[in-house]
């Protein structure tokens, strides 16, 4: 009777609000662990579809963990911000999280997130004006094609889509124009070609179809249904904390699966239009990323050969020492 | 008989400068109108065709959606808050330091340069080096802000402190006046229109770069508000957060311009009378 009023004393201590009353505290006991607080870094985008989901139907909640996020649109401050401690884990696409690791910040992928579909339509494609004369990659030999960023993955896939069609990805000009305002450039003639990603891709065709014309799918031409992003964090928080790495990534893999059986759903469509703020109207007319949370090696070294290819690649770990176990359940 | 036609006259010329007056400010109405329309214009008739631009009437409809919902007013509120916190800190940082420069040239000549340095950095650029000290939340804002805030208001104090008629100074001294009292009673209120000269541009300050270090980094107020409009392509959402936004720093300036009128009403009387003399 001592040993288990000190077991409920010592949980008490641990838990998050420990003014919880009697009833509160058993059912901590019967869960076994102590809840804690996970600082999390996101981006509100269709990607992180799973972890809302999971958030919504608590499974994080469910392992004793309760999410502290904080989501930034911009999505550039996330990494170096998980670098320095100030959040637990981030997600990020697969270029940045390994530019950090080459970068000698020990950063490892925790669980996989976002695939490109295996069929085209993809989540991505880059398009130029219908009245102008570019109607495929050699076209763009010297023309301005637009990233959202550099060297992250979209300014890859472009690079190794140009490859992949004979032109020397150096002879074109990949500029800096953020997706909010990519097709406006491109209309607007201040650069040749628009990579858009959902969902400025369904946006930028809703609104001016007609004056736009498709060039390709950079991802799904390059690798078949390659990897977009994951979530990182530091190998520091991982040695610290295994255990609350493992029950994150087990309700990331549960939400994970729980999109993949209920995509179209009317309650998907909420919880996506609750972050992300789409309405579902236009959520029907958007390309979705498959979901799996786990990640394949193979397809990590394919990007980590890609990067290297195209000079930002650098000194890297084996690709199975900067996946941590979680990710490969 | 002469002094009656004068009175006249002048009477006529306050009267005529009053209907310029109100002219001009029904005629910056209808520019205002004027170009509202132009908007609305220019996306019925597609002389502009693009997802981030919306007619002016779907962006009305947006800020009164946001309002009754109250989602607008929150996130409003959290900015306003957070611009207000980091605003106080400005100007008690700034009118405190700029007391010490002007009273005490060693204080100037050990922290100007410092000062000198700091200044013309554009806060935007501070912001990634706060996040790593700071995190991404409300410290790191109302930093950012106060930051902001603490120069201009810096430099007007200093400027008051040091125009204060030496007279006054001078006939303290002689009435055996304290140095507190004589800061306090004597430079500070002298250096007042300074001071609230330097809080006014601050004021507006404040609140554009609350807006811009919640654009860069978080997820709290207008300027979270705006990213995640805009990158959900709500952009009739978008602008209506851009207009309270306007409406608000409006009526922020309008009050300050009253409680300025308060503080220091006999300050206009002063310079009147100087220049009649």
């Amino acid at each position: 009777m001592i040993t288990r009023r000190r077991a409920l004393g010592r949980i008490g201590t641990l838990a998050v609000g420990a003014a919880a009353g009697a009833a509160g505290l058993q059912t901590l006991a019967i869960v076994a662990q102590e809840r804690v607080k996970l600082r999390a870094g996101l981006v509100p985008v269709i990607d992180m579809a799973p972890f809302h989901a999971a958030l919504k139907l608590g499974y994080y909640q469910a392992e004793g963990i309760e999410i502290d996020s904080t989501p930034a649109p911009g999505g550039a401050a996330i990494l170096p911000a998980l670098a320095a401690g100030q959040f637990d884990i981030a997600f990020s696409n697969t270029v940045s999280i390994l530019l950090g690791i080459q970068e000698g910040l020990e950063f490892r992928f925790i669980t996989g997130t976002c695939l490109n579909g295996p069929e085209p339509p993809d989540v991505l494609a880059l398009y130029a004006r219908s009245d102008s004369n570019i109607r495929s990659a050699k076209d763009l030999a010297g023309k301005r094609i637009s990233s959202n960023t550099r060297n992250n993955i979209i300014w890859l896939r472009i690079r190794a889509w140009l490859d992949k069609h004979g032109v020397d990805p150096g002879s074109a000009n990949i500029v800096e124009v953020p997706f909010p305002q990519a097709a406006d450039a491109l209309l607007g003639g201040q650069i040749d070609a628009a990579s858009l990603y959902e969902p400025f891709m369904t946006s930028a065709i809703e609104t001016h179809g007609d004056r736009l014309v498709r060039l390709g799918w950079p991802f799904g031409e390059t690798s078949k249904a390659s990897l977009i992003s994951q979530f990182a964090a530091t190998s520091g928080f991982i040695d610290k904390n295994p255990g609350v790495i493992e029950r994150f990534a087990r309700a990331q893999a549960k939400g994970v699966d729980w999109v993949n059986k209920n995509r179209g759903s009317r309650e998907l469509e909420e919880i996506i239009a609750g972050y992300t703020r789409i309405p579902p109207e236009r959520q029907r007319k958007m390309v979705f990323c498959s979901f799996d949370a786990n990640l394949d090696p193979a397809k990590v070294q394919e990007i980590a050969d890609l990067m290297k290819k195209h000079g930002i690649g650098g000194r890297l770990p084996p690709v199975e020492q900067v996946i941590y176990k979680t990710a490969r359940m | 008989m002469a002094s009656v036609e004068a009175s006249v006259s002048q009477a006529r010329a306050h009267h005529a400068w009053r209907a310029r007056v109100s002219l001009a400010r029904i005629l910056g109405l209808l520019l205002i109108a004027v170009l509202l329309l132009l908007w609305q214009l220019s996306v019925r008739q597609r002389w502009i065709v693009s997802d981030s631009w919306p007619a002016i009437t779907d962006v009305l409809r947006a800020a009164a959606e946001g309002i009754v919902s109250g989602e607008l007013l929150v996130v409003l509120g959290s900015t306003l808050a957070r611009a207000g916190i980091g605003y106080a800190c400005g100007v008690l940082a700034g009118a405190g330091l700029g007391l010490a420069f002007a009273m005490n040239s060693m204080a100037r000549r050990l922290l100007s340069p410092l000062v000198e340095i700091l200044r013309p950095i554009p806060v935007p650029a501070l912001v990634p080096p706060l996040v790593l000290l700071l995190g991404v939340n409300d410290p790191m804002k109302i930093t950012v802000v106060a930051l902001t805030v603490v120069f201009p208001v810096l430099t007007n104090m200093v400027q008051g402190v040091l125009a204060v008629d030496s007279m006054f100074i001078a006939v303290a001294r002689t009435f055996h006046v304290g140095q507190a009292a004589t800061t306090l009673k004597i430079i500070f209120p002298a250096a007042l229109p300074f001071l609230l000269a330097g809080m006014r541009i601050s004021l507006a300050l404040a609140l554009i770069v609350a807006v811009v270090a919640e654009m860069i980094a978080g997820s709290q107020g207008i300027g979270h508000y705006l990213m995640l409009m805009q990158y959900a392509v709500r952009p009739q959402d978008m602008y209506a957060a851009i207009l309270l936004l306007a409406l608000s720093g409006y009526l922020l300036n309008k009050i300050f311009m009253l409680i300025e009128k308060r503080l220091i009403h006999w300050y206009s009387q002063v310079e009147t009378r100087g220049e009649v003399a």
